[in-house]
């Protein structure tokens, strides 16, 4: 089992059963957790259904763009140097109906276990608003840590501009800049690679770079997910 | 013969009159209300970018019949008309508007003010004295919010500035806090494990500010554990639906004793009880 297209039958995907039947004139999806029916749909006009990846923002509901990952231990980098390494970042999944039209998204669930958390000022006397983000811990890896399903692997590049020694233990990625890439038949999902430049000790701004997998197919992003990209980098302001 | 004498008079009456003053006059007022209509542009441009279209309207059109009237006054002067009375009489007006119209000024430069400091804006869940509701709009003399229980509720502005405004959808999240409590004989410790169980499944239960679990008090029937998490704050009342109940499940499940309120009486002398068949 992988991503790709659902052909008639039971796809057992982490916790859920999805099964895909023919009716009249068109298909049955349905999304079983255990013996619950988690969702139905009955899907006229579409060709075919395809499992993809999707951006883990929609998940239960979507409140924020933002996906902050947080690593499992602290990365010190000395002034002037950068260093690379690989982490997990959360996907979720979608389940896509073609057309002789166009597609659209039919379900999307957790390919991890949903979290939030805070990036930025809570209390206390700092200026600004604080950004909710779909929350992951990961553990750093110095060797590409291969595909894990409900995860996608990046390549992050620090890169310490200041003068001073800097520790760093997040990154926080914009999932309006960011693309999904995956091999249809695998659980094989990747980002761009991340290039995190410090530019002080607690502010860095995140670039987005060429996939990971040149050889991964890109998703098609769900149409009224992402609107126009105003900028390509996303800074992070509270806190590396 | 009349019209003759007439326009001697008339003729008598132009010689009379001092030219330069007349066209000094007009200049001033002309170019007056020239300037006029530039300052109301302007003031126009101004103010759309801090307030509503409809209010940005509003006051570029009371400077400019302010300063229309200013430029007018003071051309007439120049030809030597006297306004005294009329200032007088204006001031006098003024008065008595100012007494019939006090809560309507009140409340227009509340708005004003409102619009400045800016304490919400449509869209907001906000606590207004005790209405409670999603602002809906801010005009130049009232406030309205739509309740929780769906009605329509106008506050004049005055009111709303003078108020405590808690508005709840200002930041991006909100605590929420439960207390609960578990028998003497339960372990406190357990108890706190199973609480952050259930808040850890929880995707809205914010990881950071991570939750807060611990004992708050030895109650008088009970050991009170407080626990305080951070949520969405477009989540919160959906969380405080869910959580507290999730909580008391797995407390329950978890074999742990939530007691009622218990007295135990002890008497100080010996009691006597008859049963009577």
């Amino acid at each position: 089992m992988g991503y790709g297209v659902l052909d008639r039958g039971r796809f057992v995907v982490g916790d859920y059963v999805l099964v895909v039947e023919e009716f009249d004139n068109g298909l049955r999806y349905s999304r079983f957790f255990g013996e619950k029916m988690a969702f139905d749909s009955f899907i006229v006009g579409a060709s075919r259904l395809v499992l993809v990846p999707i951006y883990p923002v929609l998940v239960p509901k979507k409140i924020t763009r933002f996906v902050l990952v947080e690593y499992s231990g602290f990365v010190d980098v000395g002034p002037g140097h950068s260093v690379s390494f690989y982490i997990y970042v959360p996907v979720d999944f979608a389940v896509y109906s073609y057309g002789s039209r166009g597609y659209s998204v039919v379900d999307v669930f957790e390919g991890v276990k949903p979290k939030y958390a805070v990036y930025g000022p809570i209390l206390g006397l700092e200026r600004g608003e604080a950004i909710i983000a779909r929350y992951y811990r990961s553990e750093i890896y110095y060797e590409d840590p291969g595909p894990r399903l409900g995860l996608a692997v990046t390549r992050v590049h620090v890169i310490n501009n200041t003068d001073s020694w800097v520790r760093v233990s997040r990154i926080l990625i914009d999932s309006n800049i960011a693309t999904l890439y995956y091999e249809p038949g695998s659980w094989k999902t990747c980002l761009q690679e991340l290039k995190m430049n410090i530019n002080s000790p607690t502010t860095a701004t995140v670039k987005y770079g060429e996939p990971l997998y040149k050889e991964l197919k890109k998703i098609d992003d769900p149409k009224d997910l992402k609107p126009p990209k105003i900028g390509s980098t996303t800074e992070m302001l509270w806190g590396l | 013969m009349g019209p003759d004498v007439n326009l001697t008079n008339m003729f008598s009456w132009i010689s009379t009159v001092n030219w330069l003053n007349m066209i000094i006059a007009g200049l001033v007022i002309g170019v007056g209300v020239l300037v006029s209509y530039i300052v109301r542009k302007l003031v126009y441009r101004v103010t759309i970018h801090v307030m509503p279209p409809n209010i940005a309207y509003n006051i570029a059109r009371i400077t400019y019949y302010t300063l229309v009237i200013l430029f007018t006054i003071s051309g007439l002067s120049l030809l030597g008309i006297d306004l005294t009375g009329l200032l007088v009489a204006g001031g006098l007006l003024g008065i008595i508007l100012g007494f019939a119209l006090q809560s309507v000024t009140a409340n227009l430069v509340s708005g004003l003010f409102l619009y400045w400091e800016r304490p919400l804006k449509p869209g907001d869940i906000v606590k207004i004295d005790d209405y409670y509701g999603i602002v809906l709009d801010i005009s130049v003399m009232s406030t309205k919010i739509k309740s929780f229980d769906g009605l329509l509720i106008r506050i004049p502005n005055e009111k709303v500035f003078t108020s405590i405004i808690q508005n709840i959808g200002a930041s991006t999240i909100r605590r929420l806090d439960f207390r609960i409590g578990i028998a003497y004989k339960e372990d406190a410790g357990k108890a706190i494990q199973v609480i952050r169980k259930v808040l850890d499944k929880h995707p809205f239960i914010l990881a950071i500010p991570e939750p807060e679990v611990f004992v708050e008090e030895l109650g008088d029937s009970s050991v009170n554990i407080l626990v305080r998490v951070w949520v969405p704050v477009t989540e919160w009342y959906e969380v405080k639906k869910q959580v507290l109940w999730e909580i008391k499940k797995a407390i329950t499940e978890a074999g742990i004793e939530i007691p009622f309120p218990q007295h135990d009486i002890w008497f100080r002398n010996r009691v006597e009880v008859k049963l009577v068949k």
